[in-house]
């Protein structure tokens, strides 16, 4: 006996297959969690010396909370992730910024000048005003280790006499219990890279000559520019368009095409970030290591337009229609 | 196109002009001259009535098909 299958058989299909193929690796991990959680799962042979000084647990709590806030400031200072020159972004695609370049000895003092209700004020005469520049890589990031589901931060970065280093677990030894269950002995690898990076947006910063810096700034702004005149042009279009919807001029070429526009302007932007972030691997390859993964906000950041530039493809299609069926209609006597 | 309209020969034989047409049929100067041209997409049947009684005509007077 044949099954005809029409339109809304295949959607409901399609919706089940999407919902089985979203569950399923959460099934799999589940399983999986019960046999870690079991107790035998990764075992940690040696401790890592702190990279930072560690609060004693003994401290009252506000002083406890002043104490964590002062080092986690001489890290992000350290880690050269406080920007002290500004620059263009392109989004997720590529960026330019300069920062404080922290001795290991130096303290919060020698480059806070003075605080204002604001923030910090930098002095410009302080000795030790040297500066690091960067081109940043938005849309990519350290990922987390493979053996670690809950804590993203497991693949550190940290500098230490101003050398870049990256620590990991990893593991150097497997055993199989008498249960069957697998323990995994783990130790703590401090990895030297070549790169910089942003712990707070969690993206990758190539180090540049301040020239390098400047050139690609230049660059950076007049696209930069372009992009915004780019997207005014857009909003005109959709403003054009509901305008003449207003009036009564619902079906013409100009409103067909101001949507064909948007809807593929939409479309192809999230695949032009996706293939500059990959172009921008290919260039900066020497910097990339495995860790270094692509940033999962570009691909949070990249839905939004595309549903948007489904929705206007679907109005563009309408359109197209009423205007055929419109041209009809006028030339039907 | 494969439909040929020879409204203007039904005019021209009923000594009709254009503007007398569009007012006793009721419909637009702007529609007749359309139809008159061939560059109509559709005809309804209430025009075609409309214009067959008005020129005393069958629609095939108006209406001829020929191949291309």
């Amino acid at each position: 006996m044949k099954t005809k299958l029409n339109s809304n058989v295949v959607v409901n299909i399609i919706i089940i297959v999407v919902v089985v193929l979203y569950i399923t690796p959460f099934a799999i991990r589940m399983l999986a969690h019960t046999h870690y959680n079991s107790g035998q799962g990764n075992i940690i042979s040696d401790m890592p010396r702190s990279i930072d000084p560690t609060v004693s647990m003994n401290l009252p709590y506000y002083k406890y909370i002043s104490v964590r806030d002062s080092i986690n400031t001489m890290r992000n200072l350290k880690n050269q992730s406080i920007p002290n020159a500004s620059g263009f972004q392109l989004g997720y695609v590529i960026g330019t910024t300069g920062t404080y370049i922290l001795c290991d000895t130096c303290t919060v003092k020698d480059y806070i000048f003075s605080q204002t209700l604001k923030g910090y004020i930098y002095s410009a005469t302080h000795p030790n005003n040297k500066t690091q520049y960067f081109i940043m890589l938005p849309g990519w990031s350290l990922k987390a280790a493979d053996n670690d589901y809950y804590n993203d931060d497991s693949v550190r970065f940290f500098r230490d006499h101003n050398k870049a280093f990256i620590r990991k677990e990893m593991i150097y030894k497997s055993t199989k219990n008498k249960d069957g269950s697998v323990s995994n002995y783990l130790h703590y690898v401090d990895i030297p890279v070549s790169f910089g990076y942003d712990q707070r947006h969690q993206w990758l910063m190539i180090p540049v000559s301040k020239s390098t810096r400047n050139a690609v700034n230049i660059l950076l702004g007049i696209c930069t520019f372009m992009f915004c005149f780019y997207m005014l042009y857009l909003l005109s279009a959709f403003l054009k368009f509901i305008a003449d919807l207003s009036k009564g001029y619902s079906f013409t070429d100009k409103n067909v095409n101001r949507l064909k526009l948007i809807a593929i302007s939409l479309l192809v932007y999230p695949c032009i970030l996706f293939l500059l972030a990959l172009l921008m691997r290919l260039i900066f390859y020497k910097y990339f290591i495995p860790d270094v993964t692509l940033n999962q906000g570009l691909l949070k950041y990249s839905w939004k337009p595309l549903v948007l530039g489904i929705v206007f493809l679907v109005l563009y299609r309408a359109f197209r229609q009423g205007k055929l069926l419109k041209d009809e209609q006028d030339l039907t006597v | 196109m494969p439909i040929i309209v020879n409204l203007d020969v039904m005019m021209a034989k009923r000594k009709m002009s254009l503007t007398e047409l569009s007012e006793k049929v009721g419909i637009t100067m702007t529609n007749l001259s359309i139809l008159k041209t061939g560059k109509a997409k559709a005809v309804r049947l209430e025009t075609l009535e409309a214009i067959c009684k008005v020129l005393n005509c069958q629609p095939g007077d108006i209406l001829e098909f020929v191949e291309e």
